[in-house]
């Protein structure tokens, strides 16, 4: 396994939580992450208000995907890609973070 | 605000969503503040009730989950003074946990370090501060108690500090429109933003003496040519209403769990202990008749050339006339003479056109945070 690979591996198995720092509200279907210090509104596609949703620190990313990949029927590699990709993103603006184990 | 929460803000108003909910979580409060628009601070408690009548921390609880069901994202915390409930820190991480964005709003006399760390880690986001003056001896004088304005001024730069974001309310006052620029040189020196308010009502008690704080015409004219002359409000071309959000995206929760169009508005609209906030947001006759209400339904502001220049409050006007719809007749509230000085001066300073953009934004009640 490639060192990149190790790495994403050993990334699925951690647990995102929503970060204090974000509020959110679900309106007319749409949900929206609040980053309250910097008033900026973020609003989530179906797929990410999931993602959102699941992520409350007792699922891993790789079990998040499992979900993802059973509910919208799609490929388990393509699921997890997407979540890896979501979370991230999430997580670099602060909206999730690592709880300790 | 950014074009998104102002779209999300129209959304809710359009949509009725109690987006923006203010809950009283006690009545009660260290200071006596002369304008205090819950009740006259002289007596022990409001007339003919009592502290033990207030939410429990479990109904307190409930109800939390109940709004947040409904849509709310921006919640304050207020009384009152909201830290002087127990249960507050709990209130703030049930709300933070759910989602929900909280402001404390505070006079802001008892942010110790203690309580400061306390309320940064529950997740209070934001705190508004009520200051009456830029020394202790006006503000001392008119919240009745030796050395809160020390307290006051040095809580909210603890606060800032700490990383909540703090704004300062200001309220013009008699006792306190020659130091209105002083108090914006002192927020501008510890870098807290600000409000300033000519508003003040009628308390929920039925008493009227803290009308007699308003400043008079020639003052408010004073103010707006000088000092508070960036703070004009912005115009509002061609309202189709004069409604405020009330019953739409705002909501107040009294001590006592009545629901209310707004906190500044006192009309009993169901009671949380005997239904749950989705039947009363819903069904209650008094909400669905605010919604309904339209330009023509405001007599003296449907023809009203000020209109455009107008802060009315529908709590203000409610308190202060006994009509949640009126005033009756032009100037038959102090926000008439208010909008025409408004009026006045925006037309000889900008001639007509719109203000520049300014800073910090005037008082809007999309402001949630």
């Amino acid at each position: 396994m490639s060192p990149s690979r190790r790495e994403e591996a050993s990334e699925v198995q951690r647990k995102p939580a929503r970060s204090s720092s974000v509020a959110w509200q679900t309106i007319d279907g749409e949900t929206v992450l609040l980053r309250v210090k910097e008033k900026e509104l973020i609003g989530l596609n179906e797929v990410g208000r999931r993602i959102w949703e699941l992520s409350d620190g007792s699922r891993s990313i790789g079990q998040i995907a499992e979900t993802l990949s059973a509910e919208y029927r799609v490929d388990r590699e393509a699921a997890r890609a997407d979540a890896l990709r979501f979370i991230r993103e999430l997580q670099s603006i602060h909206a999730l973070d690592w709880p300790p184990d | 605000m950014g074009a998104h929460l102002v779209r999300l803000q129209n959304q809710a108003f359009e949509q009725c969503i109690p987006i923006n909910v203010s809950f009283e979580v006690t009545l009660r409060c260290n200071l006596k503040c002369a304008h205090c628009y819950n009740f006259d601070r002289g007596l022990a408690y409001f007339p003919d009730r009592s502290r033990e009548e207030e939410l429990t921390d479990a109904e307190i609880h409930r109800i939390l989950d109940e709004i947040r069901a409904e849509g709310c994202l921006f919640l304050s915390f207020t009384g009152g003074e909201a830290l002087l409930r127990p249960g507050l820190t709990q209130f703030i991480c049930h709300a933070v946990e759910a989602g929900m964005a909280v402001t404390i709003k505070s006079n802001g006399s008892l942010l110790g370090k203690e309580t400061v760390d306390r309320i940064v880690d529950a997740g209070a986001s934001a705190l508004d501060v009520s200051l009456y003056g830029s020394e202790p001896g006006t503000h001392d004088a008119f919240v009745q108690i030796p050395g809160a304005f020390c307290r006051t001024v040095e809580g909210a730069r603890r606060a800032h500090e700490a990383g909540v974001r703090v704004r300062f309310s200001f309220l013009i006052l008699r006792q306190n429109s020659h130091q209105m620029e002083a108090m914006m040189e002192l927020a501008a020196g510890l870098g807290i933003p600000y409000n300033v308010d000519p508003q003040i009502s009628t308390r929920h008690d039925g008493s009227r003496s803290s009308l007699d704080n308003r400043v008079d015409r020639e003052t408010l004219d004073r103010l707006f040519h000088g000092p508070l002359r960036p703070l004009l409000p912005r115009v509002q071309e061609g309202r189709a209403t004069v409604q405020c959000s009330c019953a739409r995206s705002v909501c107040g929760i009294s001590a006592f769990g009545e629901v209310y169009p707004c906190i500044g508005a006192p009309v009993p609209s169901g009671n949380l202990r005997r239904s749950p906030f989705h039947d009363i947001w819903w069904n209650s006759g008094t909400l669905r008749w605010i919604r309904d209400l339209r330009l023509e339904d405001f007599p003296a502001c449907r023809s009203c050339t000020h209109r455009d220049h107008c802060r009315r409050s529908s709590g203000v006007i409610l308190n202060n006339t006994g009509l949640y719809n009126g005033p009756e007749v032009f100037g038959g509230d102090w926000t008439c003479m208010q909008a025409e000085v408004f009026h006045r001066i925006h037309d000889e300073t900008y001639g007509g056109k719109d203000a520049p953009a300014v800073h910090p934004k005037p008082p809007s009640d999309v402001l949630p945070l």
